[in-house]
């Protein structure tokens, strides 16, 4: 499969601030990916780094075979870019903002946009900034759309929105991205916005990767194991395998990657006596936190 | 791409431009029926003589309308692309960022010079109607080193707004209103005709000064 | 490339504005500025006497102090206001006898600062009539110019008055005149007892004395005295005396009166002066008139009689504020300055004076310091070399430019 976007040894220093080190991570063509993590893990450190806002200390990251901190324009005009916020000029109306775009690209695509735009209730005149967030959204989402680029970067685009722009939103960019075999790399504070779009999730946390793999693999594997026992389990802490050990309403409950009978021998060898093992699978959500822990 | 430019540009600065341009007008107009009120009540001779003697400036009140024509185009070009990190737009143009930010310097340039041309021309008009041309070159002489500031501030607050630290921001523009300042150090009709060819050499130095507030908001410096 | 091109010049730019305001400040903080002192001359002791700042009082060449009584009998021609009015006034000085009236007809004062060789000024002048009406100055309704012809505008309608320009061209022409005027020499103001009208040096540099009477040009070609080639300036002075028409500096430094009516040269015996960097006063009284000369770090004063002959000189050397602790720590501290003004002109001439091979160390200290700190910010050599090269030139100024403009 080409790769449109690869990331190598990717380490990124804030001052003296360790960011992540030796970051690996590709996106292949057709593909969704979702970045993941907590806040301060580095997915705005990520996302500059493609786009080409923030020079790695180190390592390289390739869009389109080109190093994303020089690219050339014509490369640039493959790539379409959602800014947090789904930032636009907003001192401009809608047939304003499509005429200063529309000259940029030669396989401007003016029809979705305007498709987009004939469903907001707004005035022909009303400037961008007097729209609602929602509103915003979808001019955004519309000039990308009439862009019409292989590649789209979704910084956070769900902040803001109410539920119904949301899910606008996604099933819209679902669709268009499945029939046009376009590549997305996307990050969201909202995980089960997520779930509904992409197709393989990075999973980040302080200082290193957790996860790289397609979703449905993760939910497949990835499960919460809740059972009780009389005697600590604190020896299971220090075990890699399990994530998250917590004591919740007298059970105990932790994740794995692990198959039933496998946890089921690990406990045990350990000497825990589990009754009541439930084994439950997880939503991304749930699946995220079992990753990285509520704090 | 210039010219798409210049419509966002113009979309986002026609009313600053137009008001600017209204201001100025009306300075000049000002300083037209004030001139016009003392040529009536002290008669022609005593105004010739303190223009040719007394270094009394009729246009006084204009020196300080490109300076805040500068500073207010700058601010109203600047601030919109700078607001959360707006300028991330620009640069993924499909053309080469340092391009694109110095075609904006370009057309605010353009658009600035353009008023100041005018209201300029303005003043230098109704000068001639009661002067001969000795002063009118004269007044030329005085008002540039003041049109060259407007014009420094304009290049100056734009770049500093583009940097992306609150401290180098101030030590830019500490730095900068310290240059223009040097245009307004003497204040005698014409003093500056020598030194016009050094003030322009300041203004130009900074007419590509965003491309290196540019480059460190895309080397990914933090505020 | 490009960025760095633009950084070059921010650092550059920042250096012209730093090299006026830091060494600006510093003069403003430490900076003591010398007053030279007020020469007098004494017609009765014939020798000079000071006036000095922060000194009470008149002093000798000694420093000896001297009472208001010992002064009034000193300078009874400096006093002579006083002296009279308390009735103490002597009849003779020097056996020449002294009347009240030769004070009104003999004084006056004349300064001519070097600054004002040259500055802006805009090339029109008013033309008095020199017949008086009614014993008065009136201020023409007209301008003349000297370009290709002489012109005279007519202030209320902006306009060319043919008829009178046509006659005074004619009378340059017919005095020779080459065009257009070099300089124009005047006293523009109706505020003086009567008008001697304007010298005009031509694009030959040759001198021609232009006046109105009745209407009518007045032209006269002056011959310049022997070997001046150059004038560098003419003072029409207009005294009460009516002695002279002007007071002439040549590109050499030498100083003429030109005699009214007789336009005949009079040298005053003193050493030529540099008129780019001396300031010159003359003050005239019924038996001297006192030259004063400041400028290069010197007073210097001389005392000529009536007819010319020179009776006393003084020169003193003044304190240079430079070679003071406070001057010379100033430069080791900066490298240059940027200054405003040229000798000789008050045009805005910026240009760097100053140069300080001193300030090399503290240079050195800047460099050193910013190669250090970029070190420590781990900056790339090529960087550093520039910071460094630009500090080891720039001093102090390089350094706050290129801590600035740090990428």
């Amino acid at each position: 499969m080409e790769r449109i976007l690869e990331c190598r040894n990717l380490t990124h220093h804030y001052g003296e601030r360790l960011i992540y080190e030796n970051l690996n991570f590709s996106v292949e063509k057709g593909k969704i990916l979702g970045l993941l993590g907590k806040n301060g893990t580095g997915k705005t450190t990520t996302i500059n780094i493609l786009t080409g806002y923030l020079q790695p200390t180190s390592g390289e990251c390739l869009v389109f075979g080109q190093s994303s901190h020089s690219l050339t324009p014509e490369i640039k005009a493959r790539i379409g870019f959602l800014i947090e916020g789904h930032i636009q000029y907003d001192f401009m109306n809608i047939f304003q903002i499509e005429k200063f775009y529309s000259q940029f690209y030669p396989n401007w695509k003016r029809e979705p946009y305007f498709e987009l735009m004939s469903k907001l209730k707004i005035s022909p005149k009303q400037k961008i900034q007097t729209m609602s967030c929602g509103q915003r959204s979808q001019v955004a989402l519309g000039l990308i759309l009439a862009q019409d680029p292989e590649f789209m970067v979704l910084d956070d685009f769900s902040m803001g929105l109410d539920p119904g722009y949301r899910r606008l939103f996604i099933e819209y960019l679902q669709e268009y991205a499945k029939a046009e075999n376009k590549t997305i790399f996307t990050t969201s504070h909202i995980i089960q916005d997520m779930e509904r779009l992409i197709d393989d999730c990075l999973i980040m946390d302080y200082n290193r990767v957790l996860v790289q793999s397609p979703v449905s693999e993760l939910l497949g594997s990835f499960r919460q194991f809740t059972f009780s026992s009389a005697e600590p389990v604190d020896a299971l802490k220090s075990d890699e395998r399990f994530y998250s050990l917590e004591e919740h309403q007298g059970k105990k409950v932790c994740y794995s990657f692990l198959s039933e009978p496998e946890v089921k021998s690990i406990f045990e060898s350990r000497g825990i006596h589990s009754e009541n093992l439930e084994v439950s699978s997880l939503s991304l959500e749930d699946a995220f936190i079992g990753l990285t822990g509520k704090y | 791409m210039i010219q798409a430019l210049f419509y966002k540009e113009w979309v986002k600065l026609k009313w600053t431009v137009l008001f600017g341009f209204a201001f100025g007008l009306c300075s000049v107009l000002y300083i037209w029926s004030e001139l016009a009120f003392v040529f009536r009540e002290s008669g022609a001779v005593a105004i010739w003589d303190a223009v040719l003697h007394q270094g009394f400036m009729y246009y006084v009140s204009f020196r300080y309308f490109p300076l805040l024509m500068g500073l207010a185009l700058a601010l109203f070009q600047m601030i919109p692309e700078v607001q959360h990190k707006r300028i991330k737009l620009v640069m993924h143009l499909p053309a080469h960022h340092l391009r694109v930010l110095f075609s904006h310097t370009l057309i605010g340039t353009m658009l600035l010079l353009g008023v100041f041309f005018v209201v300029s021309a303005l003043l230098l008009g109704i000068s001639a109607i009661y002067f001969p041309y000795e002063i009118v070159v004269s007044v030329l002489q005085t008002i540039i080193p003041w049109l060259l500031a407007g014009w420094s501030i304009y290049l100056i607050v734009s770049f500093a707004v583009v940097e992306p630290k609150w401290n180098r921001r101030i030590a830019y523009v500490l730095i900068g209103l310290a240059s223009v300042y040097l245009n307004y150090l003497y204040t005698r009709t014409g003093m500056y005709l020598h030194s016009l060819p050094l003030l322009l050499a300041v203004t130009l130095a900074y007419l590509p000064a965003m491309l290196f507030t540019g480059s460190r908001f895309k080397k990914g410096v933090q505020g | 490339m490009k960025m760095k091109i633009s950084k070059i010049l921010l650092i550059a730019v920042s250096i012209v504005p730093l090299a006026w305001f830091l060494p600006d400040f510093y003069d403003v903080l430490f900076k003591d500025s010398v007053r030279p002192p007020y020469v007098v001359y004494s017609a009765v002791s014939q020798d000079f006497y000071f006036f000095r700042s922060g000194k009470k009082g008149l002093t000798d060449r000694e420093g000896n102090r001297y009472t208001e009584q010992q002064s009034d009998s000193l300078l009874p021609l400096f006093y002579y206001r006083q002296l009279y009015s308390q009735g103490k006034m002597p009849d003779t000085v020097r056996g020449v006898e002294i009347r009240p009236k030769m004070f009104k007809v003999s004084n006056y004062t004349v300064r001519l600062k070097s600054k004002d060789l040259d500055g802006p000024q805009i090339p029109l002048q008013p033309l008095f009539e020199s017949v008086l009406r009614r014993g008065k100055l009136s201020f023409p309704h007209d301008v003349f110019r000297i370009n290709k012809r002489m012109e005279f505008l007519d202030c209320a309608s902006n306009q060319v008055n043919e008829k009178k320009s046509e006659a005074f061209t004619r009378a340059l022409n017919e005095a020779g005149f080459q065009y257009p005027a070099a300089r124009i020499y005047g006293n523009p103001s109706a505020r003086k007892a009567y008008d001697w009208g304007y010298f005009v040096i031509d694009s030959s540099e040759k001198l021609f004395h232009v006046r109105m009477r009745n209407g009518l040009p007045l032209v006269k070609a002056v011959k310049l005295p022997e070997g001046v080639k150059k004038v560098a300036r003419v003072q029409v002075t207009e005294q009460s005396s009516r002695r002279y028409y002007a007071l002439v500096l040549s590109e050499a430094g030498n100083v003429y009166y030109l005699r009214s009516k007789s336009y005949q040269w009079v040298q005053f015996p003193i050493p030529p002066i540099d008129v780019y960097h001396e300031n010159i006063s003359i003050s005239g009284n019924p038996l001297y008139q006192t030259i004063r000369i400041v400028g290069k770090g010197r007073v210097k004063a001389y005392a000529v009689t009536k007819d010319f002959k020179l009776e006393n000189e003084y020169s003193e050397e003044l304190p240079v504020w430079e070679n003071s602790g406070k001057g010379r720590v100033k430069q080791y501290l900066f490298p240059f300055e940027l200054s405003a003004f040229r000798a000789g002109s008050t045009f805005v001439n910026f240009h760097l004076k100053n140069f300080s091979w001193q300030a090399v160390f503290v240079n050195m200290l800047f460099s050193l310091l910013i190669v250090f700190w970029g070190r420590k910010r781990k900056q790339p050599a090529n960087k550093l070399m520039l910071s460094f090269a630009v500090c080891l030139v720039a001093g102090v100024y390089g350094f706050v430019g290129a801590a600035v403009f740090q990428d």
